[in-house]
């Protein structure tokens, strides 16, 4: 704006172009605008308010105090008087301007002395000093306030003949106020120019000379020009010199200045607060101007948008691909889980069909004791001890289901395996699809699926009906249970004369020729299940009837030793697996049946010793070895070949 | 001025000529190279192809061997000698099946991979030619290559469709009979 009223204040005057091709020092234009602007403006005021004469001529007066200084110097340069270079002098020189201090204090208010008063540079040095002071003084952008602070008047920045004139009274007042104040008008006014010397003589310095010299000729006109203005207001600056300027209409005209400027600032405050207040809102809401960026705080916002886009694209592009073969891998997964559940009622089966074996072994035993102690030897006998005959009518029923048992077993194995074969073609058939074509897998899945329906398991499906089978008549029944005790008398007739012999011995205390026993009598088993000590070796042994030992395993022991035995019935194994000891050793034993092998999972001993145990490729091995991985699971010790400790860790 | 007018024509003939020749040489070489590249990327899916049908025959056939175990085991347990008693036993009839089938997907795969290596080799000879034809072409700015590039398209026309085709159709594999496999089978044994 400054610079603006600059170049519309030059373009008025013919006599000011020159200086607006001039690079030339801008407190100098300054000082130049006010010679020419304040001598218009008093004069339009002069004529217009004859009340503000008196003040006009005041401001004139303090101005010709702050110009003629300034005025002086060029009307010197230009006149070559003697005062003249008395003038220039100090503006150039800081000796100088020290000199001309005691000029400006004479009046005896010198206001650098005093460090009250507002100008912040109490010695000439420091303001030499302070380079960027000098040139606040033009620079558009201070505020009034610090232009009053700096000593000059805002009276520069205006405008001739514009009616604005609160910004060029109210320093002015401040100005006047201060000396009126002290009571001397000249004082302040030396003070001013003072400070005007001291801020201006930098910039001096910093010029050179041949600036110095540009501006000297340059300046001659306008010097001229104030010199003529000068010369009209001599007069009024010599009448406002004198005190008779009332004090009130100063007071008057300045508070009337600064109710214009206070009415323009509030104007520009309110401005200001608005442009804020504009500018706080529209940050806060950029959609107003079209920008988003509001938006970004509402982090919801995006989640709301992908949550409901996912969920719909799931369901549109997965199925149409992935739907056959996830269909058909659902379908493999069913025909797996069928199966197991498949081989899991065949294990049942099984276990049935073990457990009448064993109840048909057992009452075999008690038939074989009854005809010893009834000494029968027919089947009319047999048939008349009624003891017998319900004995042989179970073992008959028991065929039955057993007998029966076998068709849901090979429905079952039919199921299991031909889901089993299903489910590995499928999975064949998968496993190519990256590589291969024509692979149908809608007729797996239909393939599965009639398998499914069709070995599902269901009471249908299992049942039995072992009153329809045909059974075993009881007379052959008797023949086979005759067979089985001819053969048992056989073999203890055979060895009886030692046995016997030892035996006796046993029982009468001397168990030196123990392991020579090839078969022992529950008599003799009973005998010694009594004597004391750890371990019992038994090796000669080779078979062991149920009612031996049932005598011979409460022998409170540790380790028994039948290492001889090669078959071992269900019946002495139930009894063997019931021992309180802790070790047993039997590696004579070639098989171990898992009918068998079920009574040592309930044997609480720690070592058990099968190192005859031989490998076969069979089921029931297979669940033998089963057994005995299982039962060492339970903390028990297995000392078996490294064939069989192989299958078992296959298999578990 | 005719004289100059024939001047100015003869050069142009000449710039012309010149000019076309040196243009045709240059979208000879820059066919071949095209060529040449197209050659490098079949061979790079070529040989990608032979990778992953080996990769996938040694699982068939992985899986095969372990169904021969598995009937060798089962005839082993229930004492079978024949071919007619092997086939009641399901586990047996089944594996055997699923054999029969493995060893079609193993011939089909076979062919395949012999077929892709075919394909390979006869691009690597083209690839060569094709070599030896953009030297020539640089040194003597000129060489037919217009049988070459039609040998290559051959190729290229057949084998760039099979890559993107299934290598074998599970319908269409060679069956063997299951007692021929049954006989194989325990002769191992």
């Amino acid at each position: 704006m400054g610079k603006e009223k600059e170049i519309d204040l030059y373009s008025s005057d013919v006599s000011e172009l020159n200086f607006t091709d001039e690079s030339e020092d801008t407190i100098k234009k300054v000082l130049d605008e006010r010679d020419y602007i304040l001598p218009l403006k008093d004069d339009r005021e002069a004529s217009l308010d004859p009340l503000d004469k008196d003040d006009s001529m005041a401001t004139k007066e303090q101005i010709e105090q702050e110009i003629p200084i300034r005025d002086t110097d060029n009307d010197n340069q230009a006149e070559n008087t003697p005062d003249g270079l008395e003038a220039k002098i100090p503006l150039d020189e800081d000796d100088d301007n020290k000199s001309d201090e005691p000029d400006l204090t004479e009046d005896g208010s010198d206001p650098i002395a005093d460090p009250g008063e507002d100008d912040p540079v109490p010695d000439g040095s420091v303001g030499v000093e302070d380079v960027p002071a000098v040139e606040d003084p033009v620079n558009p952008d201070e505020t009034p306030a610090e232009v009053a602070e700096n000593g000059d008047t805002p009276d520069a920045q205006a405008q001739p003949g514009s009616n604005d004139s609160g910004p060029n009274d109210q320093p002015e007042k401040n100005l006047r106020d201060e000396p009126s104040e002290r009571g001397s008008s000249d004082d302040f006014v030396g003070l001013d120019d003072a400070e005007i010397e001291e801020k201006f003589l930098p910039k001096k310095k910093v010029e050179s000379k041949k600036a110095k010299d540009i501006d000297k000729l340059e300046s001659e006109p306008a010097n001229k020009t104030v010199e003529k203005n000068k010369d009209r207001q001599l007069p009024q600056v010599k009448e406002s010199r004198k005190p008779a300027a009332p004090k009130a209409a100063k007071e008057s005209e300045a508070s009337k200045g600064f109710g214009k400027l206070s009415w323009a600032s509030k104007i520009i405050n309110v401005a200001l607060m608005a442009l804020i207040a504009a500018g706080f809102y529209l940050y806060y809401n950029p959609s107003l101007v079209g920008l988003t960026k509001a938006e970004q705080p509402v982090l919801p916002a995006p989640v709301e948008v992908i949550e409901p886009v996912t969920p719909v694209a799931q369901p549109v592009t997965t199925p149409s691909v992935a739907s056959k073969r996830d269909q058909c891998i659902a379908k493999l997964e069913e025909a797996v889980r069928l199966r197991k559940e498949l081989l899991e009622k065949k294990d049942e089966i099984y276990e049935l069909d073990l457990y009448y074996r064993n109840g048909i072994a057992e009452l075999e035993d008690e038939i074989y004791q009854e005809i010893q102690k009834s000494g029968i030897s027919s089947y009319k006998e047999a048939v008349n001890n009624k003891r017998i005959e319900l004995n042989m009518r179970t073992i008959q029923r028991r065929q039955a289901y057993i007998k029966e048992l076998t068709k849901p077993a090979y429905w079952l194995k039919s199921g299991s395996e031909e889901l089993f074969f299903l489910v590995r073609k499928g999975q064949l058939d998968l496993e190519l699809t990256e590589i291969a074509g024509g692979i149908d897998l809608n007729k797996h899945v239909r393939h599965i699926s009639a398998a499914i329906q069709k070995y599902r398991p269901s009471p249908e499906n299992l049942a039995v009906d072992p009153l329809q089978s045909k059974v075993q008549p009881l007379e052959k029944i008797w023949e086979q249970i005759s067979q089985k005790k001819n053969t048992k008398d056989k073999a203890q007739i055979a060895l009886n004369p030692k046995n016997e012999i030892i035996e006796t011995q046993i029982c009468s205390g001397n168990l030196a020729r123990i392991a020579e026993l090839t078969s022992i009598s529950p008599a003799a088993a009973g005998c010694l299940s009594r004597m004391s000590g750890a371990d019992l070796f038994l090796n000669g042994l080779t078979t062991l009837s149920p009612d031996a030992a049932k005598q011979l395993f409460k022998w409170q022991g540790n380790w028994i030793c039948l290492n001889g035995v090669k078959d071992l019935s269900p019946a002495a194994a139930k009894f063997l697996f019931k021992w309180k000891g802790s070790w047993i050793s039997l590696n004579s034993l070639d098989e171990l049946p898992p009918e068998l092998a079920m009574y040592l999972l309930k044997w609480e001993g720690q070592q058990l010793e099968l190192m005859g145990l031989k490998y076969n490729k069979n089921e029931a091995t297979q669940k033998t070895l089963k057994y005995l991985a299982l039962w060492e699971t339970t903390g028990g010790k297995l000392y078996v070949t490294d064939e069989i400790r192989k299958e078992m860790e296959r298999l578990m | 001025m005719r004289k100059h007018l024939s001047h100015i024509c003869a050069v142009m003939i000449i710039f012309f000529f010149g000019f076309g020749s040196a243009h045709a040489t240059v979208n000879k070489s820059s066919e071949l190279k095209l060529k040449m590249t197209e050659i490098s990327t079949l061979q790079q899916n070529l040989t990608g192809k032979i990778a992953q049908a080996v990769e996938k025959k040694d699982q068939l056939e992985q899986k095969s061997h372990e169904l021969e175990k598995e009937v060798r085991d089962q005839k082993a347990q229930y004492k079978i000698e024949t071919y007619q008693n092997a086939i009641l036993n399901p586990r047996i009839d089944y594996n055997l099946k699923l054999i029969q089938l493995l060893l079609g997907y193993i011939t089909r795969l076979n062919d395949k991979i012999v077929y892709f290596k075919n394909g390979h080799d006869m691009l690597n000879f083209f690839f060569q030619q094709a070599q030896d034809d953009l030297l020539m072409i640089k040194t003597l700015n000129d060489l037919e290559i217009d049988k070459l590039i039609a040998q290559i398209n051959e190729v290229l026309d057949e084998y760039i469709p099979e890559t993107g085709k299934p290598m074998f159709d599970v319908n269409d594999v060679p069956l063997k009979d299951t007692e021929q496999i049954w006989n194989e089978i325990i002769k191992i044994n």
